[in-house]
Parts: C-alpha cells; structure tokens; sequence
C-alpha cells in the first residue's frame, strides 16, 4: 500500500460551530492504482485531500487519524519535513487549474520553481526536465516562456499536470481535474492523466462528483458522504451492483446512453446535510427510501461484504 | 428581544461590534454636543473676557484663548458648525450625485460618457484644492463652504448610484429574468436597493468625516468658517500662534475633537459596512 | 481630460461675483483707472477670447503675471513648485515605506491583535487633521527634544545651489553634502505628518490586497510544492498584492497635494500652498488660477505616469 488512511477527521472552526468536514475516514491505495473519491458537492473530499498534504487553511485542524505514506505517518511529522515530503512524494492537481498559476510568473519559472525545491540540480538541468516535462503532456515547447494568462483552460490544465509531475512523486491527488473544461477537452485531459498513470506507475487519487469520470479512470471508489466513507470497493463491483442506498441513488441519477429512454432519472430527494449540527445515527437517513428506526438512532459500523468491499449501511448489519 | 439582540451577536465578529459600537457612542456624542450646546456650554463662545490667555483652571476648564473666550465653550459650539456644514454639503452630494448617477446610468450612451468624463476628471482634482477654489471665489460665507464641500465630493455618490443603476438595467434585460415577468423587478427591489442603502449610508458617514476635515483645514488656513463663529478649525488657527510658546490649551482642545470625531464617523462607517458585509450574501457590500 | 480639467478651471475663475480690480486697489478708484486696469489685465476681452488666450497661455507656458509682484506667474511656480514636489515626493516615499509593510504584518496576523492594534493606528493615522499632528510633531520634537527643524526648507545661513530649484537634486549635483542633510532634516517633520495620514490609506489597501492573494489558489499550489511559508508570501503573494496599489497611486498623489497646501502652512515651506494662499488673500487671480492649474496637470501627469510604469510590471496588462 503506498497511501493508507485510517480514522482520519478533520474540522473547521467557524463562527457558528464545528463544521466537521471530514469525519473518521479510512481508505487504502495500492501502488499504480487509481481511486476515486466521489460525492455530492461540500461532502469532504476536497478537505481529505487537503488534509493529506496538511495543506488546511488555519481554521481547519485534523483532529485525529493516521495518514500513512508508503509507511510513515505523514500526521506525525513537523511542518519542516513535510515541506520536504510535499511534491516530492506526493502532489496535487487542483480544481480550476487556472488559478492555480501563479499570474506574473511565466510557465517555465513555476516548473522550474517546483523541481529545483527538492532537488540540488542546475538551472539548465530543470529546465531540460521541464521541456521534457510539457511535451509529455503534449503541448510545445514555445509556450513555457509565456504568462498564465495567454493559455487557454485546457492548456493551463495541463501545465498544472506537468508541474505536479516535476519532482516524480509517487502519489498524485487530483481535485475535480476537468470540471471547469468543455468535454471534448475534457475527454483529453483523462486520456492524459491515465496514459502518464500507466507509464509512470503512479498512483492516483481522483477526486470528483463526476460518476463517469470515475468509471473511466478508477480501479476502486470510495464514495463519501456528510463526510464519512459510505462505500468502497472496485469500480466494477460497485458500478454493477451497488449496495449502499446513497450508492444506488447516485448512480440511477446518472444519465447513461446505455439506458432505455424510457427509463426515467431518479434523483435523491431532499438537501446536503449540515456539517456543524449532522442528522443522529446514519447521516443518511433523512433522505434515505430504506430507512428503519435504528437507522436514526444508531451510527453503521463497516461491514466487508466481499473482501475489501466494506459498507456502512444497516441494512447489512 | 435579548434572544435577537443575541443571534445579532453571534452573527458577527466582536471586533466589528466594538467598532460599531464606539463609534456610533462618539458620534451620538457629538451630535448631543451640537444640539445641546446653548444649555451644556459654561460660558457664552463669542463673549471676550478680562482674563486673557489664561491655561485651564477651575474658572474655565480648558482655560481662555488670546482675547479671553472659554476654551470649552467654543469647542462646544464648534460641533455645531461643523456638523451643519458636513449635513448639509453631504446633502449636496448625494442629491445631486445620485440624481446625476441614475439618470446617466439609466439613458446611457454618450450622455454617460461625457458626463462620466467630467466626473472623472473632477475625482482626480484634489478635492482640497477645489473646495478651496470655489471658497476663495464665493466668499467665506457658510453655505459657500458647504456647498464647495458638497460639489467636491459627488464624484463618489456619483458613481456608486451609476453602478447600482447599471446593474439594475442589466438585470432587467437577462432572459431568464424577463421570463419571471414583473416578479423580476421585485427580485431586483430585494436586492439590489438594500445593497444600495448600505453603501450610501457607509459613504455618507465617510463623507461627513471627509468634509468635518475639509473645513476644519479651511479654517485653518483663514479661508474656512470666520470667526467670531466658534469653529474647531480656524480656532486652531488662533492657536497656533501661541502653540510654539507653550499656549497649547487653545489648540489641542478643537484639535482633539476634530479628531475624535472624524475617527467617530470613520468607526461608524467601518463597523457599519462590517456588519453589512458579514450579514454573508444578502446585502454583501 | 485635460481639456475638461482647464476648462472646468477657466469657467470657476471667471465666475467671479466681485471685481479683481477693485478688490485690490480698494473703492476709491475712478471708473477710468478700473477700465484702464482691466484693458492691462485683458479683462475687457470678450470672454471665449479670453478662453482661447487662456488655454493658449497653458499650452506655452504663459500663466500671465501676477496681481500683486507683476512677475510671471511661470516665475513664481518655478520657485514654489519643487518644494511641493519634493515634500510630496517624500511623504509618498515614507507612506510606502510605513503603509505596505504594516498592511501586510496585518493579512498576515488577520484578526489577532497586531492586525487590531494596526488598523486602530491607521484609522487614528487617518482621521487626525494634518495641522494638529504637525503642530504637535513640531513642539514635541522640534522645540522641547531639538530634534529637528521647526520650519523652513533650509537653513538660511547655508546658500543653497540653484540649478532646477529642486534643493535636494541640487545639492547632489553640486556635492553639497551638507545642504542635502540640512535639506532632508527640514523635510522629515513634514514628510511624516503627510506620512501619518497616507499610509493609513496604504495599510488599508494593502491588506485587503493581500488577504485576496492568500486566499488564491496559486498561494495554495506555492505551499504544496513544498516552498517556506516566508517564500510563499514574499515572493508569490506580494507581487501580486502589491500590483493592484499603482491603480490608487493617482489618488494618493491629489490626497498629498491637499495635505501639502496644510503642511507648507504648518511648517512654513514656500511651496505651492503658501504662494496659492497668500495668493487667494491677495486676491492675486492670475497666480490662483496657474497653481491650480498647476496642480491639476500634475495630477494627470503623475497617473498617467503611473498607468505605463504599471503596465510594465503587470504582464497581463498591453500598452
């Protein structure tokens, strides 16, 4: 397991209480394998990511839990060495990739910037990595010398692709990597990231709402939601047979082209639950069609249907 | 009522509160000051006295200045010089400002472009300056000063009701709006005239500070309010001949209330603009 | 908006209830000699005449002559305007050097008690009459601790070179070290009562600025890499922060210039202020009339100035 993640929460302190973005969460991530976090919008996911690279803003604190990189807990160690750890061992691609560059620096600086951070190499050397770095992802050289601001959506994505790649990390986290891009873009950007998975043995943490991204990407899923895990499991398991109510509901709200027409779109009635004040028991339950009264009253354990294929529901139980 | 006055509370941060808070003390303050000043003030501010320049004892407070007036007298009747002169040149400004904005923003085209031209050009002017210039062609007089003040600064009002106005009208030609019928202009109603209110009141407060400034800067340098009328500014003038010498009864006294009531308006403002903007998405600022 | 600036001026000045003339020599003058002065003064012109003589007069450098010294206004300006320009340029320098580094410290300490403690300073900064703080500055420092000089520009007994009027350049050139300190300490006390009041506006600025960079997403992207926080800010947030200040620049400089007209009195400095005031006593048309003038063209010059040496910084941004 080169990612291990076990019990891990994480708050935020607001005026007006605790949100509790992300609560007692675990996952495991396999060498060159990709999984997918996926959940309703403000679920925690972008808050696990964060909270992996220790990257929360100074009102989130991570309150318990352990993160485990290839081995060493990651929660444990003191901010000097996490600098080390950060990039080098594992980056991030964030949403909206085109904030993600730094407006009155050109391309080839920001690369640069990222690989000469942990590595003692010369100027020129990162440089000829960087090249490198932007034709593997398929664009010219001509454009490092330019300004964020004269690429296009899909080109800046794919500088943020390079740069995150700078250092060789081991882990790449990817937050909502298409969903400010046109499809068609989108469509390439995947292609992108899943051939540089398969040539680099990079394992992959895809983060999104999107369900059809996750499909084509994704080895396992984890689906989040009110910031516990609910589900996880291979993608093909899950996809086919879903246990989980949630599960089952997101999935049948998803248009398919393999689907009859006739077949009408469910949808999940009701709203985002509250992260400060969360319903008791399952947090599911007030929109959940299978509910039953332990359901309010008491909070679901995991329970591994099949071999590495835990559920929280209690309908399992 | 202590159950609202609480959830008011917890909406904000106490730092935006305290700010509020003190302010509208200072500025209540002041305005009691002005309104009440025939009845809280020792002495008569224009009566000259035998004891001349003398530093405050128990006869007058703050003591006398060069030809024997209280001190605390004319600094209590300065508040209302300087408080008629901001009321009145920001009810110059906004009039004229607003009815400026909104008929430019509403008919638009080149009419917007010329007059916004002027405008820009009259922002950019030192606002000093310009309120100095009509006050040296009209005359010293207190409506002249007012009004000078009052000219120099529609610039802002100005454009704050030509942006409100303009988004209004973008408002009303967005499809979907339209779609919604007459509801639309009702949503528009919800929205955009609280956001219009809460930044006109916080730029009136601004202003008053503004101007309290501007004709106490006038009168100090004689072209301002003159005497005998007590006013903080050209009182400070007087003073400042005997400041050097150790007279510093006559100067710090108007000297600390302009600043105090300036920085009054200013903490209004600020705390009411805080509050506005913390109310989160509904009258954002 | 130049054209708009001057024209604005022009019709101000001529709106004038009261005439010049007799404001000057008093009432007991014959209707003759009013005539005969206002023939000199080309006051009897028809007024777009005067207009065109007017703007034709700022376009060479012709502002007429002075009421009262019947020298060319030109002339008096050249004298008063590097003072003005000096002082200014020193309290913007010093509202910089205060304004930016206490409205970053105060993003940075958002909400703890630096930030409170500095934009309680600023306000105060803000809303203290230039005069007042000055003519404190001038007793506390300058009479009771001797620090620095009370008034003037230089001292008198030291003769200042006089190449562009500018005291400090001047003495530069000439290698007149002397008179360059002597200078700078006259300026100081002045400088820093302008400073006080600028900056405020500065720290302000600044700090919105910068808590709108730290909140970026590119900030976040400098801290994953793996960069020292003091990195991160210093060289990713600032830039960005600081870019957006050029826009106010324009507006900081008209604030000076009406802060100088104060601070000239306050300190005694022949500047544009002292000549514009003891101009508007006089009743001394013409030389009000080319201060004003005066300071609005250099209120456009120095933003247009501005706008370009921006430009140059932020690469978003084409000529």
């Amino acid at each position: 397991m080169v990612l291990e993640v076990v019990g891990l929460k994480t708050y935020y302190r607001t005026l007006g209480g605790f949100v509790k973005a992300v609560d007692d969460i675990s996952f495991e991530l396999p060498e060159g394998e990709a999984l997918g976090l996926v959940g309703e919008s403000a679920c925690g996911k972008s808050t696990a990511a964060l909270s992996l690279m220790r990257l929360l803003p100074p009102e989130g604190k991570i309150i318990a839990g352990e993160v485990y990189l290839q081995g060493d807990d990651v929660l444990r160690k003191k901010e000097s060495e996490m600098r080390q750890i950060r990039w080098k061992k594992i980056s991030m691609i964030f949403q909206s990739a085109m904030n993600a560059l730094n407006p009155v620096f050109r391309i080839e600086d920001q690369i640069v910037e990222a690989i000469l951070t942990h590595e003692q190499v010369s100027k020129s050397e990162a440089l000829e990595r960087t090249k490198k770095l932007i034709e593997k992802v398929g664009m010219d050289q001509s454009i490092l010398r330019s300004y964020p601001h004269e690429l296009s959506g899909g080109m800046k994505q794919r500088v943020v692709i390079a740069m995150a790649l700078a250092s060789n990390p081991k882990i790449v986290l990817a937050d909502e990597p298409t969903t400010a891009l046109d499809v068609i873009v989108q469509a390439q950007i995947l292609k992108l990231i899943k051939d540089i998975q398969k040539d680099e043995h990079l394992s992959v943490v895809l983060i999104t709402h999107d369900l059809s991204v996750i499909v084509q990407m994704c080895d396992t899923i984890a689906v989040m939601y009110a910031g516990k895990i609910v589900e996880r499991g291979s993608t093909q398991i899950i996809i086919k047979d879903p246990k989980h109510p949630y599960t089952m509901g997101m999935l049948s709200s998803f248009p398919s082209l393999s689907r009859s027409r006739y077949d009408r779109l469910t949808f999940i009635p009701g709203t985002p639950p509250n992260l400060v004040d969360p319903p008791s028991g399952c947090r599911f339950h007030p929109r959940c069609p299978h509910a039953m009264d332990v359901c309010i009253k008491k909070e679901p354990k995991n329970i591994e249907l099949d071999k590495g294929h835990p559920v929280a529901c209690h309908l399992y139980i | 009522m202590s159950g609202r006055f609480r959830k008011f509370l917890a909406q904000h941060q106490k730092s935006t509160v305290l700010t509020f808070f003190i302010g509208s003390l200072i500025v209540l303050t002041i305005i009691f000051m002005a309104v009440l000043a025939p009845i809280i003030s020792p002495y008569d501010p224009l009566e000259l006295g035998v004891r001349a320049f003398k530093p405050p004892d128990e006869k007058n407070p703050l003591g006398t200045d060069t030809v024997g007036r209280d001190v605390l007298s004319r600094t209590i009747w300065g508040s209302r010089a300087s408080l008629m002169v901001a009321f009145i040149s920001i009810l110059i400004s906004i009039t004229i400002g607003s009815l400026l904005g909104s008929m430019v923003g509403y008919v638009g085209g080149t009419l917007d472009r010329m007059i916004t031209s002027v405008v820009d050009a009259l922002y950019a002017f030192p606002t000093y300056i310009f309120a100095l210039m009509i006050v040296v062609i009209l005359g010293p007089q207190v409506l002249n000063i007012a009004m000078a003040v009052g000219v120099s600064f529609i610039p802002q009002y100005y454009r704050v009701v030509r942006s409100i106005v303009l988004s209004i009208k973008e408002r009303l030609f967005i499809e979907s709006e339209k779609a919604l019928g007459a509801s639309s202009l009702y949503i528009v109603r919800q929205h955009i005239l609280p956001y219009a209110i809460s930044s006109i009141i916080v730029l009136m407060s601004m202003g008053i500070a503004d101007s309290i400034l501007t004709v106490a800067g006038l009168g100090f340098l004689g072209i301002g309010i003159q005497p005998p009328t007590p006013e903080w500014g050209t009182d400070m003038r007087f003073g400042r001949d005997v400041f050097l010498i150790g007279g510093w009864w006559v100067s710090v006294a108007p000297g600390i209330m302009i600043f105090l009531s300036v920085m009054g308006f200013n903490l209004f403002g600020e705390g009411l603009n805080a509050l506005f903007q913390e109310r989160g998405g509904q009258y954002g600022a | 908006m130049m054209l708009i600036l001057l024209t604005l001026i022009f019709i101000t000045m001529r709106v004038i209830p009261g005439d010049p003339i007799k404001a000057m020599y008093g009432e007991k003058i014959t209707e003759e000699f009013v005539l005969n002065m206002r023939k000199q003064l080309g006051l009897d012109k028809p007024m777009y005449l005067q207009y065109v003589d007017f703007m034709n007069g700022v376009f060479t450098g012709n502002l007429g002559k002075s009421f009262w010294t019947n020298r060319a206004v030109l002339e008096h300006i050249s004298y008063a305007f590097p003072v003005t320009i000096e002082l200014t340029i020193a309290g913007m320098a010093l509202s910089i050097l205060i304004g930016i580094p206490l409205g970053v410290v105060s993003a940075l300490k958002k909400n703890k008690v630096p930030d409170y403690l500095i934009r309680v300073f600023s306000l105060a900064g803000f809303s203290m009459p230039v005069f007042f703080l000055g003519q404190i500055l001038q007793y506390e420092l300058g009479v009771q601790l001797q620090w620095f000089p009370i008034q003037g520009r230089y001292n008198p007994s030291l003769t200042p070179p006089l190449i562009t009027h500018f005291i400090t350049i001047d003495s530069l050139l000439t290698g007149n070290f002397n008179v360059f300190l002597d200078s700078l300490s006259h300026l100081l006390l002045p400088a820093l009562v302008l400073a006080s009041w600028i900056s405020a506006l500065i720290s302000r600025i600044s700090r919105a600025n910068m808590l709108e960079v730290l909140n970026e997403d590119y900030i976040l992207t400098a801290r994953a890499k793996g960069l020292r926080e003091i990195i991160v800010i210093s060289k990713h947030a600032f830039r960005n922060a600081i870019l957006p200040l050029f826009t106010i620049a324009g507006l900081c400089f008209a604030l000076l210039l009406g802060g100088a007209v104060l601070t000239e009195s306050v300190f005694s400095l022949e500047g544009m202020g002292k000549l514009l005031i003891d101009a508007v006593f006089r009743r001394d048309y013409p030389i009000i009339q080319g201060c004003v003038v005066v300071f609005a063209l250099s209120v456009v010059v120095i933003t247009t100035v501005v706008d370009i040496v921006y430009a140059f910084l932020d690469p978003r941004v084409k000529f």
